[in-house]
């Protein structure tokens, strides 16, 4: 286990990340593959702080504040989510078909 | 002693208030608030105009501004400001304008309380007096111009009152696109002169030689011409500025037309404001028309020809607003000729002309607007403008009857009355000018309208009722009480103030010439003969027992001639053929075609561009999000390659 | 060979394994619950890898936080908004491949900088002190002295407070639309 192989990890989970984020249609789909996303970059702070930082205390508490905004950046979105739901009874992002409707 | 002069700025403000008021607040809702505010603040106005005039007087007339403030500046000394100007001439047009303005509204209030819009008609009244007061204290003639415009617009707001009234529509659209048709020569007369002289300000205007320009150039683009010329042209194109709105012939077809608005506008119009400002113009500008070459005869010369021409033409009309309207261009006519032949036939210039023309703005504002008041009295109680409906209205209105008989009298030239002392002064300027065949004119001129302003009134007031009114015919006091009241200065106006003209009306920098004047004495018998000719010969026509109306009025089995007169020499028709086939089939069609096929065509092949343009863009944003992120990736991508490309061949 | 390997190499391995596995099915699942399922056993990998890295205090909050509020959030969406029948969405397989595509690329590139990065493939790891206990945590957060985060922290604590108000005030029913 090296510093290397965490980033080649948190490297490949970043890009799942981004081919679900191109796949998935539905909203909550998208914020999932985001959330993978956010995992993998956590992951870097967290090996960074582990393998060569000085002030390992320092890393890890940037991921803390990461999470903490990511669970606010979620309450949004979900709110958000719902009350999209509630307009157009569809999770589904293209849009053009929702104005279609 | 000088509180008054430096309060001067009332002059304007008492218009302006009511104008801003009446059109704000008042117009709509509060018709009879609005007609009282307005009559209010014009007497305040006609009061203060009094007494600022007499105070003026009595200090010994000198010109002096009053008050003045800039507000653009264009370079050097050429700087437009307001200000007021207060010299004789203007304090007479102030004094005039302000007292016809105050009658006129009092009228108004009786004649149009049954009009549901007359609090919009109220702040138009006020607006058009505000423009024209603006216009005669204005101390330099950019002010001018911008005063000159007001009173286009609010007279064509004015004449287009009734736009429910087609032919009111029509009337004026005329007059204002006739005086704009002048106003751009003027406009264009304003930018020479001013580029000439450096300066709007009339005192500079006014002081200019020809002899300080000798042998210069002055470069107009592309020519080249002497400043002498340049000067000359620039008279010129100011003069046709006045030709437009004084409606002198041939651009004189507007005024009849503009009867169809209400019949105080066509009162003040007539009197005091509008058409007097061409006059007044000319009469403002004066020593510089002196100087500039021919353009005094050219003056004269329209002036003589829309004199006879309107007479003539007035003699055979039977609208009653009509007969007036030609004879106001009749008089202007008179007033024009007076400035024009200020130039004797030595060179010399001689300044009586300027002082009839003045003196004749002011005894015929007044008995002109009392002539309209009647006309627009008689048609509120009959009802129609024609005067073969009219007839033996004597009885039933006597004040108006004694009134008209009256201004008739002042109009005509009879002495005592007020006409009688500034025709006089115009026909001895004809006189004096050298040209007989003017004179000869003037002499006719006069004869002419005693004739027809008699056949009005008998027409009107003598014989037997024509027509049966709707109505039982009675005076009214709103509108009898004005009448009354102009008929003071249209008795008094004449040798009250004779000597007040002859002794202040002389234009500034022209040093009067007065050796080798011709005897004169013989003209006023002359002149009042002639005038008792025309009244004698119309009472033959159309009021003495054995005359046949019915012949006199018949306008159908008539020669040639008569029906040429009667149709006012077909200049309405000339007009319209030439806008009809010259204006609209030729030049209108012309920009049309420039305008939608060659400037609509490519305006349009650009907006079709951008179209383009905008669908391919607005094809990227289809709303689909994974498309966005696939394409900000597909940016980092390119970015990272881009910045590796072998560009520098490092 | 192998008996060279320590324990927690293994687990490593075993754990990144496992996580990329899962989170390619999160991804790819056409029913978003059982993508949420697998969302929480990839979260609770990152937690044992965090453990391995040493970070106790991250690992605690990874499940506290992601499994227990993020995940549940979501849980929660798609319960309130999914129909028993929905139809599932699909993408056009061209469209997979694309992403495909640019995923790949973007890896390429970020792996090429990686391994242009000689630091990082060298294998000296070095311990960390016992700065990561839960008080070192405490007492960096709440610390004015320079490098103290207390002042993130506040921050923090007002953007949970004003999302807390946002998320209500969106998802709350709108009394017009009722009528």
């Amino acid at each position: 286990m090296t510093l290397l192989h965490c980033l080649i990890l948190a490297f490949i989970l970043f890009t799942i990340g981004i081919f679900g984020v191109l796949t998935n249609r539905h909203l909550i789909g998208m914020l999932i593959s985001i959330e993978i996303m956010l995992n993998a970059a956590n992951i870097n702070f967290v090996a960074f702080a582990y393998f060569k930082a000085q002030d390992p205390t320092a890393g890890t508490l940037f991921s803390i504040f990461s999470i903490a905004i990511t669970a606010c950046e979620m309450a949004v979105a979900l709110a958000i989510l719902i009350a999209m739901y509630r307009k157009h009874h569809s999770l589904d992002v293209n849009t053009q078909e929702i104005n279609h409707e | 002693m000088n509180n008054l002069i430096s309060h001067s700025y009332l002059i304007l403000l008492f218009p302006l208030l009511s104008f801003v008021i009446n059109g704000l607040f008042l117009c709509f809702k509060h018709r009879k608030a609005a007609a009282i505010l307005s009559t209010s603040l014009s007497g305040l106005g006609a009061i203060f105009a009094i007494f600022l005039v007499v105070q003026f007087f009595i200090s010994g007339a000198k010109p002096l501004t009053a008050w003045e403030f800039e507000f653009l500046s264009f370079s050097g000394n050429l700087i437009a400001t307001i200000g007021c100007l207060l010299d004789s001439l203007s304090a007479m047009m102030v004094l005039t304008v302000s007292l016809i303005a105050f009658v006129v509204h009092i009228y108004s209030i009786g004649y149009m309380q049954d009009d549901l819009s007359s609090g919009r008609f109220f702040a138009l009244l006020s607006l058009f007096v505000f423009s024209m007061l603006g216009l005669v204290i204005a101390t330099n003639i950019f002010q001018t111009f911008i005063f000159w415009e007001l009173v286009g617009v609010s007279s064509y707001l004015l004449i287009g009152f009734w736009y429910n009234k087609p032919s009111a529509v029509a009337a004026s659209k005329q007059a204002f696109i006739l005086t704009r048709f002048a106003d751009s020569f003027f406009l264009l007369g304003i930018i020479l002169l001013s580029y000439i002289a450096k300066s709007f300000v009339f005192s500079d205007i006014n002081s200019l030689r020809l002899e300080n320009f000798a042998g210069q150039m002055i470069s107009l683009g592309i020519i080249e011409i002497p400043t002498n010329d340049a000067l000359v042209l620039s008279t010129l194109l100011i003069f046709i500025g006045g030709w437009g709105k004084s409606a002198m012939f041939p651009l004189h077809i507007w005024l009849p037309n503009a009867m169809e608005g209400p019949t105080p506008v066509s009162s003040i119009i007539h009197s005091a404001t509008m058409v007097v400002a061409g006059v007044y113009l000319v009469a403002r500008l004066f020593p510089l028309f002196a100087i500039s070459g021919n353009v005094l005869e050219i003056v004269m010369i329209v002036g003589t020809i829309t004199m006879l021409f309107a007479a003539i033409i007035a003699c055979t009309q039977k609208d009653i607003k009509r007969i007036l309207a030609y004879s106001t261009l009749s008089q202007l006519g008179y007033m024009m000729l007076a400035l024009g032949s200020a130039r004797l036939t030595d060179g010399s210039v001689h300044t009586l002309g300027y002082t009839a023309a003045t003196f004749h703005i002011f005894t015929h504002a007044f008995f002109k607007c009392m002539l309209f008041l009647i006309a627009g009295a008689l048609i509120h109680q009959v009802h129609t403008n024609d005067l073969e409906a009219m007839g033996g209205l004597r009885k039933k209105m006597p004040w108006t009857y004694a009134a008209s008989l009256i201004a008739c009298l002042a109009i005509a030239g009879i002495p005592p009355f007020s006409g009688f002392y500034s025709k006089d002064e115009i026909l001895i300027t004809a006189y004096q000018a050298g040209h007989p065949i003017i004179f000869a004119c003037a002499l006719f001129t006069s004869f002419l309208t005693a004739f027809y302003m008699f056949r009005l009134f008998f027409l009107a007031f003598h014989g037997k009722m024509r027509s049966a009114p709707k109505h039982p015919v009675h005076e009214s006091l709103l509108m009898t009480l004005p009448i009354l009241l102009l008929v003071i200065p249209t008795i008094f106006a004449g040798f009250s103030f004779k000597n007040i003209f002859h002794h202040f009306f002389t234009p500034e920098n022209i040093t009067a010439i007065s050796h080798n004047i011709p005897d004169v004495s013989f003209i006023p018998p002359l002149a009042i003969c002639c005038a008792v000719l025309g009244i004698i010969f119309s009472y033959i026509l159309y009021a003495s027992p054995k005359a046949n109306l019915a012949k006199a009025l018949d306008s159908d089995n008539r020669n040639t001639f008569y029906k040429t007169i009667y149709n006012k020499f077909y200049f309405d028709e000339i007009y319209y053929t030439f806008v009809r086939q010259f204006i609209l089939g030729g030049l209108a069609s012309f920009a049309r075609f420039l305008e939608e096929k060659i400037i609509g065509s490519l305006v349009n092949f650009f907006s079709t561009i951008i179209h383009k343009a905008g669908s391919l863009v607005r094809s990227a944003h289809c709303g689909y999000i994974p498309f966005y992120i696939g394409v900000m990736i597909l940016g980092v991508l390119f970015w990272y390659f881009a910045s590796n490309l072998p560009l520098q061949g490092a | 060979m192998i008996l060279n390997i320590p324990f927690s190499d293994i687990v490593f391995y075993f754990v990144a394994v496992f996580m990329v596995l899962l989170s390619i099915a999160a991804v790819s699942s056409k029913n978003v619950l059982r993508s949420a399922i697998f969302l929480i056993a990839s979260f609770l990998g990152t937690a044992i890898l965090y453990l391995l890295l040493k970070a106790e205090f991250m690992a605690m909050a990874q499940i506290m936080l992601y499994v227990g509020g993020v995940v549940v959030f979501i849980i929660f969406a798609i319960l309130l908004t999914s129909h028993l029948g929905e139809n599932k969405l699909s993408t056009p397989i061209s469209q997979k491949f694309l992403a495909v595509f640019l995923a790949l690329t973007l890896l390429g590139v970020m792996a090429k900088f990686l391994f242009n990065t000689k630091e990082l493939s060298e294998s000296i790891t070095q311990k960390s002190p016992e700065a990561s206990s839960l008080i070192a945590y405490g007492e960096r957060l709440l610390s004015y002295a320079p490098n103290g985060f207390v002042l993130p922290f506040e921050i923090i604590s007002i953007l949970l407070f004003m999302t807390l108000v946002v998320a209500i005030t969106i998802a709350k029913k709108d009394n017009k639309e009722e009528k």
